[in-house]
Order: structure tokens, then sequence, then C-alpha cells
């Protein structure tokens, strides 16, 4: 339980903390669908700084989808390399990747996922347990992040009780639990209304500066992009292209492609 | 509250924790109470099933205690019998005398015949007798040792014998056996050992394909509740739940569903069993209980009803751990 595993350095790479939290190195990634050799992934390498606020955008089966799990450790490449705070995901067994999504990587899902039979509070607090902390702690703790998502009134409701506002930020909050490096938010307001969506950005934007963790998420959202640091472009398994937020045309809402085509 | 990460160095991958069964067994008991339409359904499975089981057993056991109680006159019949044949002499105007070695029928006793007088029959008690002789019935060995040292209360066992108001009541009890043989003849219930052999074999299998019927229930139960549950699973692994806490979940919550089920079926089968054979023997049912015989049944079927249920959900709990967290990313439902 105490054993450690030293992070595992990229060869030639920095011995000192890297200001990379997550890097990928010509990542393959293949799947077998139907005797069919599908290449969802083809050479992509990324690197995300820390504390960045960076999404991926790309069309269904570009391969967004299988990157976005890769670099939040959730799946693993067939070829290359992915280190997420330098520790190259595919030395560690189940015990260690359980660590790491555990501690290191705060999920959001599209669809929320709390858990329905835990009251608020006891969403927030269940990361807390599974990384060892004690009960009255963990209120503490949990107590604290939900406050500061604003939903300090409503720790004792369930999921059920709540609107689909509340539920997301229950989940941010839930996702802060462990002070990860990283946020992963896959969709965070995709199911959301527009004002709601807005709010639940700018909480992530706000948590983003406040705390120094990196945010990586997926999104179609025009006002998520628009808060991004960087846009991170998949087209066929590779990497289209990489914008900064100084460079986007933001126009009434939509954004123009890399191939000038508009993205809904 | 927390310092920025952006000035920590990597924190080493450690290992993660295994947590302490409590945990798992709060979330799971949170689990059940919360989804208490699908628990009850695997809990109804396992409710008829048990109760199925440990009413058959149960009538099992009593007939043979009921076999037992008509081949084997208990030891207070020698007592009724001793009063009917008081009736029978004061019928038939002849004067009493009475065997006590009708106190026990195959019992030899050393004593000698001791004379009854009808006349001073009335009027005693079988308490007073107890007082006088301490607790009846003995052994005729004791009741007469007793009546020797004490001959004065020969005359009041006299009258407890001759109580008119018993008399018929011991006439009934000592046709009973015959009655009740006759009732069970009557409803089939099979009385030779070849009969009751061939009889068990047929339960048995009817047990066997009952049980088998309640275990592909609870089997169907519960990998219908892992696959509603994907999502909160994935979830869980994204949170940073190790396999071997989700199957442990699993199995916690069919254990409680287990223990509830399997007690909830001992009380309804014993219940309806009971019920039955009341309707049908009425009291006689109850003469002859083999009551450590019930107890070995129902703790036999507690433990086949919590380990059926726990064996139903351990092939769900291994998919559940297996699922991967890329499963709380699927978005339909």
């Amino acid at each position: 339980m105490t054993e450690t595993v030293q992070p595992v350095l990229p060869t030639g790479g920095p011995t000192a903390l890297s200001e990379y939290t997550v890097r990928t190195i010509d990542v393959n990634r293949t799947d077998k669908m139907g005797g069919e050799t599908v290449e969802a992934l083809k050479g992509v390498s990324v690197s995300i700084n820390r504390g960045e606020y960076i999404s991926i955008m790309g069309p269904s089966g570009s391969g967004k989808s299988t990157l976005f799990n890769m670099v939040g450790g959730l799946d693993k490449p067939s070829e290359g390399k992915v280190y997420i705070d330098e520790v190259d995901i595919a030395q560690l067994d189940a015990y260690e990747l359980a660590w790491m999504r555990c501690r290191k990587i705060g999920y959001i899902f599209q669809t929320f996922n709390l858990i329905p039979v835990m009251t608020a509070l006891e969403n927030v607090m269940l990361p807390m347990i599974f990384a060892g902390l004690n009960t009255a702690d963990a209120q503490d703790k949990a107590f604290d992040i939900l406050k500061r998502v604003e939903l300090g009134h409503r720790i004792k409701n369930k999921p059920m009780e709540m609107s689909g506002g509340q539920q997301q930020r229950v989940a941010i909050a839930r996702a802060f639990a462990n002070d990860p490096t990283i946020i992963l938010a896959d969709e965070p307001t995709g199911n959301l209304d527009l004002n709601t969506g807005k709010l639940i950005i700018e909480l992530l934007r706000g948590l983003n500066k406040e705390k120094g963790v990196t945010i990586i998420s997926a999104t179609h959202d025009h006002k998520m992009l628009a808060v991004s640091d960087r846009i991170l472009w998949i087209r066929d398994g590779k990497v289209d292209k990489i914008q900064r937020r100084e460079d986007l045309k933001i126009e009434e809402g939509t954004i123009e492609g890399a191939h000038g085509e508009s993205l809904h | 509250m927390t310092t920025p990460a952006m000035n920590q160095s990597p924190q080493p991958v450690q290992r993660q924790v295994k947590l302490p069964l409590t945990k798992a067994v709060e979330i799971a008991w949170k689990n059940i109470r919360m989804r208490l339409s699908r628990s009850l359904l695997v809990t109804s499975g396992i409710v008829l099933a048990l109760a199925f089981l440990i009413s058959i057993q149960t009538t099992e056991s009593m007939m043979v205690g009921m076999r037992t109680w008509i081949n084997e006159v208990p030891e207070s019949v020698a007592f009724d019998r001793l009063r009917w044949d008081v009736m029978r002499l004061t019928s038939e105007g002849k004067p009493l005398e009475v065997d006590l070695r009708n106190l026990s029928r195959g019992v030899k006793l050393k004593g000698n015949p001791v004379p009854f007088d009808a006349g001073k029959a009335f009027g005693s008690s079988l308490p007073e007798i107890q007082k006088e002789l301490g607790e009846l019935p003995g052994t005729p060995d004791e009741l007469l040792a007793a009546f020797a040292t004490k001959p004065e209360a020969v005359e009041k066992f006299k009258a407890w014998l001759s109580n008119a108001r018993q008399l018929p009541e011991a006439r009934d009890r000592l046709t009973a056996p015959q009655r009740l043989a006759a009732d069970m003849k009557k409803n089939g219930v099979p009385t030779t050992p070849e009969e009751i052999e061939s009889n068990r074999i047929q339960t048995r299998w009817l047990l066997g394909l009952a049980l088998l019927v309640a275990f592909v229930g609870i089997l169907n139960a519960m990998v219908m509740s892992v696959t509603e549950r994907f999502r909160e699973i994935g979830t869980m692994k994204c949170l940073g739940a190790l396999d071997s806490f989700i199957i442990r979940l699993f199995l916690i919550e069919s254990l409680f569903q287990g223990i509830v089920g399997t007690v909830l079926g001992l009380v309804v089968g014993l219940g309806m069993s009971a019920l039955a054979l009341t309707s049908t023997y009425g009291s006689f049912a109850w003469r002859n209980v083999p009551w450590s015989q019930l107890g070995g049944n129902v703790v036999f079927c507690f433990f086949v009803g919590v380990a059926l249920t726990v064996a139903g959900a351990l092939y769900p709990a291994w998919q559940a751990a297996r699922m991967e967290p890329i499963a709380a990313m699927r978005v339909e439902a």
C-alpha cells in the first residue's frame, strides 16, 4: 500500500518538474471491429501544458474520443506513449491506475453521472473515501468544495432532487475532491440549457485559474471553446491543427474551422 | 483550501488502497434502500423458493413425527388406559378391580394388583395426587414404590383415575392414534417404507427444480441490475474504485437480499405449512413435533437461501468488476 513507483521519465526528458501535465508521443490506436482493423489514431503527438484549459474538437469518428480517453488514463495506446504527469500509463498496473484516477484526474461527464443513491455531500465524499480519507475529514472537505460551487444549501439532496445545472456542479465538486492535476470534462454542457451551460463554463474556468488545474474537455459548445486557452482539432485520427484563443474568430456563436467549414 | 497543482512536483504514483469492508457495506445498503423495487424483485424470488423448500421440509418432518406418535403410545396414555378400564367396568356394573400393570403396557411390574373401589372414586383430582406423590406420571415402578410408603395416596390416586369428567377424554386420547392413522390414509399420505422412499425422491426432484428456477431468476435480476448500472459502475471506477470493491459491493448487496429474502421465505413457508397441517389434522399435527429436526431444517434452509443468492450474484459481480471506466462516458441510457 505504501510502495511507490517512481515517475517513469521519458528518455532524454527533463528531470525536473515538466511543464506538461499530459504528453502523447506518436500514439497509434488500432481496434478490431468485425474482423476489420480500424485505425482510430495515427501518430498523435500532443503536449498539454500545466494549468492549461484545452478543448479537443473533431467530428464523430475522428478519433477525438479515443484521444480524450487516452489523455484521461481511461484507455491505453496500441503504440506510442502517453505520459500523465510524466508517468507512462502503459507501465501502470490496475492498482496504480486506480490510484491515478482517484488522485490525479477528476472526471466530469455529459450525463453528470452522480451516484443516484447518494446525497450531494456523499457523492463528493466518495472519491475522498476511495483515497483513504476518514469520514469526518471527507465530510468537512466535501462541504467546503460544495460551498465553493454554491451548493452549500443542497448537500443533503439526492441527484434526482436537483436541476441539471446543480447536478453538474455537484459533479464538478466531486471531480475536484482530491485536488487533481487534471480535470477531464466530456461535453460538460451537452445536457444543459444555454444559461446553465454558461454558468458551468464560468465555474470551470474560475476553478482552472484558482487551482491551477489543467482542464481538458471534449466539446462542441462554442461558449466552451471561447474560454479555452487552446483548441486541438482532430481529423481522421490525426492532429489537424492547434489554435490559440487569440487566433480564434468567434462570430455570433460560430467558429470557423480550419477548412472554412462551419462546425455545426 | 488547496495548493495550486501548478507548483507541485509530480507525486510518485502509488497503489490504490483497499477500502475497509464497512464502506462497501454502507454503500450496498444505500443501494438496496434506494432501489427497493428492484431489490424486492430479487428478494421475492428467494422468498418463494425458500417458502417452498421449508414448507416441504416442515411437512415431511411433521409427518414423520405424527407417524412416530401413532406407533409409539406415549407414557401418559397408560393412565388413560387405566381410566378407560375404570369406565368400562363401571358401565358393566362389575366390581372395580384394575391392574396397575396397565400403567405401562409391556413393562413388567414387581408389585401385586391394586384393588380399586368405585364407590369412593370421585372428588379428587390430579394436582392433589401429584402433591401427594411428587411428579406424575413417573415410571410404574416409582409409582408403586410411592404407594408402598404412602398407602393413603392410593385412595386419592384411585379417585383421580375415575374422575367422571375425565373418563370420556381418556377414551378420546386412547383412540387418537387410530383416528390419526385413518386421517392420514384418507389424505393419501404414504405410510409404507417403500411409499415413503419413492415420495421422498419425488419431492427432492421438485425441490431441485424449484431452487434451479429461483437461482436463474436471481441471476437474471442481478445481471439486469449490473447492466442497468453500467454508468454508475464506470463512474465509480473513474473515481478510483478497485475491481475488488465493485465485487464486494455486489456480493454484499446480494448477501443482504439473500438474508432478508430467506428469512421472509422461512417465515412464510413455516406459517403456511403449519396452517395447512393444522387445518388437515387439527391438534394431531402438534402432538409430536420434532422440534430439533425443524430447527435443523431452518438452519439448513437459511444457508441454502443465502448461498443461492450470493452464488447468483457471483457472475454479475465479476461482470461489473470487469467493466471499463470508459463505460461512464457512454451517453445512451
